[in-house]
């Protein structure tokens, strides 16, 4: 019985680490991202580049966001 | 986009504009590269002394699902990582115009400085080529005096043909001096 007691207590405590990651990342993610398209749409002089850095940044790092989300339920 | 913000003078035309030398940005994206290997790494080296997790009593495979949420959190990081450096590189600029030379430096994200000097201004330009790699692949620092306070001399590194871009810079402050009626042979003495 302890045991499982120490189990149960040990994978809500992984999990909750893992939410409390997951929201960290997140919320860094978003505003990394604002400041990103900010910069570069005020400051770049060549608009392709922009699209093609801001499609870059988002085509590379939002689906690996959205791997953590759906790891996250297994977890 | 950034031409509408600095707003050039009426016929005031744009000569060169520089960003530092493609070695600077691969160099601290080599270490963004290195970064984002890093668990990789780890995971070979875990899987190659399994012996050293046994002795832990630790199974890997129980673990596939937190592994891959940490992987996939620190690729994130660290591609967050590179574009901030892709982002300093490329905003980082030197805008040659026939009237002025406008300096941006993209220090951080918030920390950007923008300075311009006036051609007529400028007194004394130089340049310099140190080290082994800089020597080979043609990319220096320059320095530039203007004519008043010491505050406003300017210097910027890792600039791509020092000797090509001081030229430039000659050669516009010249024509800026001409235009002006100024002899431009009253500075060289």
């Amino acid at each position: 019985m302890n045991e499982l007691t120490a189990i149960t207590q040990s994978s809500f405590s992984l999990q909750s680490a893992a939410l409390l990651g997951m929201y960290l990342i997140t919320g860094a993610y978003i505003i990394f991202s604002v400041v990103l398209y900010y910069h570069w749409n005020t400051y770049s002089t060549d608009e392709r580049v922009s699209k093609m850095t801001l499609i870059a940044f988002f085509v590379t790092t939002f689906p690996l966001l959205l791997i953590m989300a759906l790891l996250l339920l297994v977890i | 986009m950034l031409f509408e913000k600095i707003q050039l003078e009426s016929d005031e035309e744009v000569l060169k504009m520089v960003r530092k030398h493609w070695f600077v940005i691969m160099a601290e994206l080599f270490g963004a590269f290195i970064m984002l290997l890093i668990p990789f790494f780890l995971l070979v080296g875990l899987l190659l002394f399994p012996e050293t997790l046994s002795a832990f009593n630790i199974n890997l495979a129980e673990y596939t699902a937190v592994i891959a949420f940490v992987t996939a959190g620190w690729l994130i990081l660290t591609l967050m990582a590179g574009f901030t450096i892709w982002t300093h590189y490329y905003l980082d600029l030197w805008i040659i115009t026939d009237r002025r030379i406008i300096l941006i430096d993209q220090i951080h994200f918030f920390n950007r400085n923008v300075s311009i000097f006036r051609l007529e201004r400028l007194q004394d330009i130089e340049f310099s080529v140190k080290g082994l790699i800089p020597t080979f692949l043609n990319f220096g620092t320059l320095k530039a005096q203007t004519a008043g306070a010491h505050e406003s001399n300017f210097r910027s590194s890792g600039l791509p043909d020092p000797r090509g871009l001081q030229a430039v810079i000659q050669k516009a402050m010249d024509g800026r001096l001409q235009a002006l009626h100024i002899n431009p042979n009253q500075f060289s003495e």
